[in-house]
């Protein structure tokens, strides 16, 4: 659906992308994940029509951004990561405002406001006027108006950001419903946990390169890294260093570190069974206060897919 | 009852840091026994004496950021080479025009004839110093706050210990800064002209002293509105018009005044003015001196700019806090306060059934539950408006509904004050007197060319200000729908001049004493003007970022083409010592003709309705020829149209750089 080959764009002498070659498949939730200045708008905003590549060739659902521009602006979604509003709209005005722009008949303009209105929650919002929005609710408002044409792509840039807890948790049950109804999207965050429970795929950029592209239980795969667990001991334990001993000279723990009062356990890559763990606490004497398994993090596979990729 | 104990490290392991328990409700520090405690008495507020120490004031964390920030940009400099290059070549052009003017004779009688040139060419000099300086100035303070507020730093300064009267003060001194560079750079231009000799130092003083204290008062006046307005452009262009009024307005209502009670008003009541000290120093270096002494009016005037633009910071200051104050707590703008529900509440709207429009979108929003609640806290600042059903064109569905004034109260007050200023004008000026129409064109036609070169500015980079360009550039709206929205959007909205001129033209034409011709001449007229310096304005606003930029630029094409071009011509046929060709009589008359001040001049000549002198032959006099009322008014609707056609084809030119400009893709 989503198709970059080696699209460059520089600033001046700033690489904003560089060669950056990516492809999404029809209905996958694509997160881009980077850090501030990676490139992650830019390569939104050649999909929306709204740069132009210095060079490559980027396609979505195999119409040019080049050539095809009326075109993808109809089946394409873009919301960016600050939304400016008319103040002098209310909310229904707002959507009323852009189905017009996107030639939908008027005849239909209400039921498609209407159900976009209901599918963000913003019903009771019809009259207020755009401005006085709070900023969850303007974002809501910015994927409404995205859905508003229907598209079959949806490409969010920081959808949640500026978000309280409350609202990212709605933000994110509507990307899933979004997802659920087929559509592909492509989402930049840096919130990497709710990503990694929407998402189907993603993307780590840095620096206007592509480091990772593919499934998240890969990009776990490659940074070969395990589920690790922390072990709290009571009194009466054996030293530290025992334990410690006594565990690493157990089969499939690879590591074991003191923590702040705690034994952070990493098991090998692969493994997942915690009874190897459990039987060598008991049979060193240790009186286990809790044990807590943790899976690893989006974070850290990001950590680690991009310490020193570019250097 | 003690705190519970922390949990016992493991053996072994290092000791985990215990969290401190929070301190106990009460006061920080206990009071010593005897004292009386917090709740009893509270220590009396410290009464925060304001900073009055000038350089504090003035030369403050602001003024050294808006010098730092204004080092950076290119305008800056382009600004600075623009000025002298301008004045040189007025300054050129006039020198050698009245050279080549001159007889040829000895050497001893040139320089006596230099000597006589000296006096003319520093009026020029100076009047050019005074309307660039008294324009730019409100540019400058206009955008200063403006950008605060459109970045939404006004509320991080009020964290900081500075006072509103620091921030005021610091950005007019560093604009002020700016404009002492500039005049300083025409300074060695006036001075050289001494050196012919005839020219005495004091009326270089001056005339610079009038110049930049009118600098200082428009300055002043320009952060003052930027406080109020949201676009610098607009606050600049009324920055002018207030300035105008200030100077302008009480003279003639003491002229007036003065023509019909026969009452000699004193010197002092005019020396407000700056135009007419100006006017006063002009004259009295040419030789008149309007029977009043001047030599002393322009200290008065140095004065009293100062003052009032002293009482018009304060006065800002003032607004300023209120407005900061504002930004903090997160208060909507007053401006936008009292829009409130005007069709019945949301629960009484009937619902209209989904006809699920999209592939499957959802009967029930899944954050349903949830989500009013986390916005419960904003439910009540938020406000309602009457929802209206959005056209098939929506840029200019939505452009036309754009309030030409911000609110209802503002056009109210508007209105009241222009019907005051018509009332006393009808009653001392009868309608049978040419000059009250003519004042009353001349100035609409001046209202609308302002607000005609600043309509449309604001179109493209506002909305690029205000972030919502990426939006709209997203739907499948080509540039010509977006583009000829927003022309027709920011014609409409000049609606209120061309009606309050239009309609004082019907009344005297139905009390029948105006030909009702001249009605359609001046109606002409307006169209072309407001036509023209819209489609340019929307042309610069797509092409340049700021929308102050595009309304300077703007204003200044306007100038150029109006004022510049026929002291261009007039002076290169002096230097070519053609004046008095046929030939230029036709350049003149061409480069008069597109000066829509000098047609309406020429059309109100015969809006006499003196039948017999209308249709003489030389009802329409122009350099070379006179025209009947036909042809007279072919000539008019002809430039009109070639001005409208000029405007549309601004336009048109901004659609077909669209992709260029805006970044579409394709």
């Amino acid at each position: 659906m989503i198709e970059l080959r080696t699209v460059t764009k520089t600033f001046g002498s700033l690489v904003a992308l560089d060669s950056l070659s990516l492809s999404i498949g029809a209905g996958e939730c694509f997160g881009f994940i980077g850090p501030n200045g990676a490139g992650k708008s830019t390569t939104m905003k050649i999909l929306a029509c709204l740069m132009r590549p210095d060079s490559g060739a980027a396609a979505v659902n195999n119409l040019s951004v080049l050539s095809d521009g009326p075109l993808i602006r109809r089946i394409v979604g873009y919301m960016p990561d600050f939304l400016g509003v008319y103040d002098d709209l209310t909310v229904d005005e707002y959507l009323q405002f852009f189905a017009s722009a996107f030639k939908i008949p008027r005849a239909k303009r209400r039921a498609i406001v209407d159900g976009v209105l209901e599918l963000t929650d913003l019903n009771d919002k019809r009259l207020a006027m755009v401005d006085s929005l709070s900023r969850g609710m303007q974002q809501r408002l910015g994927i409404a108006r995205v859905l508003i044409h229907e598209p079959k792509v949806l490409l969010l840039d920081e959808p949640a950001s500026g978000l309280d807890p409350r609202a990212r948790i709605e933000m994110r049950s509507l990307l899933t419903e979004l997802r659920n109804m087929g559509k592909t999207i492509m989402i930049s965050s840096h919130i990497l946990s709710e990503l990694a429970e929407m998402c189907t795929s993603i993307g780590i950029i840095e620096r206007g390169k592509l480091l990772y592209a593919g499934s998240i239980e890969e990009a776990y795969r490659r940074t070969n890294a395990g589920e690790r667990i922390a072990v709290t001991l009571e009194a009466g334990s054996p030293p530290a260093e025992t334990v410690i001993a006594a565990l690493a000279a157990c089969p499939g723990i690879a590591r074991v570190t003191p923590d702040n009062g705690s034994l952070l356990v990493d098991l090998s890559p692969g493994v997942t069974s915690h009874h190897a763990v459990i039987q060598a606490l008991v049979a060193c004497g240790a009186r286990v206060g809790a044990f807590t398994p943790r899976q690893v993090k989006l974070e850290d596979a990001f950590l680690r897919l991009t310490k020193g990729a570019l250097n | 009852m003690a705190p519970p104990e922390p949990p016992a490290p493991a053996a072994g392991l290092p000791p985990t840091t215990p969290v401190p328990s929070p301190a106990p409700a009460g006061p920080a520090c206990p009071s010593a026994p005897g004292e009386p405690g917090p709740a009893s008495a509270p220590a009396p507020k410290p009464r925060r004496r304001p900073d009055l120490n000038p350089f504090s004031l003035f030369f403050g964390p602001i003024f050294q950021k808006e010098v730092i920030v204004t080092g950076r940009r290119k305008a800056t400099y382009f600004t600075r080479a623009l000025y002298p290059l301008l004045l040189l070549a007025f300054a050129s052009l006039f020198y050698f025009a009245a050279l080549a003017a001159m007889p040829d004779t000895s050497g001893a009688m040139r320089l006596q004839q230099l000597q006589q040139l000296a006096p003319g060419l520093a009026l020029v000099l100076a009047w050019c110093q005074f309307g660039f300086l008294g324009l730019v100035a409100p540019v400058l303070t206009a955008s200063s706050i403006c950008s605060e507020r459109r970045a939404r730093t006004l509320g991080a300064l009020l964290t900081t210990p500075m006072s509103s009267a620091q921030i005021v003060f610091g950005k007019l001194a560093s604009r002020l800064v700016i404009l002492l560079i500039l005049a300083l750079f025409s300074a060695p231009l006036l001075l050289a002209v001494r050196v012919f000799g005839g020219l005495e130092a004091e009326l270089i003083l001056a005339l610079t002293a009038v110049s930049l204290s009118t600098a200082v008062l428009t300055a002043s006046l320009g952060l003052l509105l930027g406080t109020w307005q949201r676009r610098a452009a607009t606050a600049a262009v009324m920055a002018v018009l207030i300035f105008l009024l200030l100077t302008i307005g009480p003279v003639t209502v003491i002229a007036i005044v003065a023509n019909n009670t026969r009452w000699s008003p004193p010197a002092w009541l005019i020396t407000g003015s700056a135009l007419i000290t100006m006017a006063g120093i002009t004259a009295s270096i040419s030789g008149g001196n309007f029977g009043l002494d001047f030599t002393w009016m322009w200290v008065a005037n140095t004065a009293v700019n100062l003052g009032m633009a002293l009482l018009v910071c304060l006065f800002a200051c003032a607004t300023l806090r209120r407005i900061m104050l504002a930004e903090a707590s997160g208060t909507p703008a007053p401006r936008k306060s009292k829009r409130r529900a005007a069709t019945p509440p949301v629960s009484a709207v009937p619902a209209v059934p989904v006809a699920a429009p999209t592939q499957g979108l959802p009967d029930a929003a899944a954050p349903s539950a949830e989500a009013s609640a986390s916005d419960d806290a904003s439910d009540e600042q938020t406000r309602e408006g009457r929802t209206r059903v959005v056209g098939d064109q929506p840029v200019l569905w939505r452009e036309v509904r754009q309030p030409a004034f911000g609110s209802r109260r503002l056009l109210v007050i508007l209105a009241l004050v222009v019907a005051a200023a018509f009332g006393l004008l009808y009653y001392y000026l009868p309608m049978s007197d040419y000059a009250l129409h003519r004042i009353v064109v001349f100035v609409g036609l001046f209202v609308v060319c302002l607000h005609a070169a600043i309509a449309a500015t604001g179109a493209v980079a506002g909305e690029r200000e205000d972030q919502t360009w990426t939006v709209l550039l997203t739907t499948p709206l080509t540039a010509r729908e977006i583009l000829l929205g927003k022309l027709v959007g920011g014609l409409r909205r000049q609606w209120f001049t061309p009606a309050v001129v239009m309609a004082h033209l019907a009344l005297a034409a139905a009390l029948g004493w105006i030909y009702p011709p001249f009605l359609l001449h001046v109606a002409l007229v307006l169209i072309g003007v407001a036509v023209m310096l819209t489609g340019t304005g929307l042309l610069l606003s797509l092409l340049l970022r700021a929308s102050t930029t595009a309304a300077v630029v703007n204003i200044g094409f306007a100038l150029s083409l109006w004022v510049g071009l026929p002291i261009v011509a007039g002076l290169t046929m002096e230097l070519l010592s053609l004046t008095t060709t046929s030939f230029s009589n036709t350049v003149g008359d061409l480069v008069v003709t597109i000066n829509p001040f000098a047609l309406v001049g020429i059309a109100s000549e015969s809006a006499t309705t003196d039948y017999a002198y209308i249709f003489r032959p030389s009802a329409y006099s122009f350099l070379e020829g006179s025209l009947t009322l036909a042809p007279f008014t072919m000539v008019v609707a002809c430039l009109s149209a070639l001005a409208c056609s000029v405007g549309i084809g601004a336009t048109l030119a901004a659609a077909a750089l669209f992709p260029r400009a805006s970044g579409r893709s394709s």
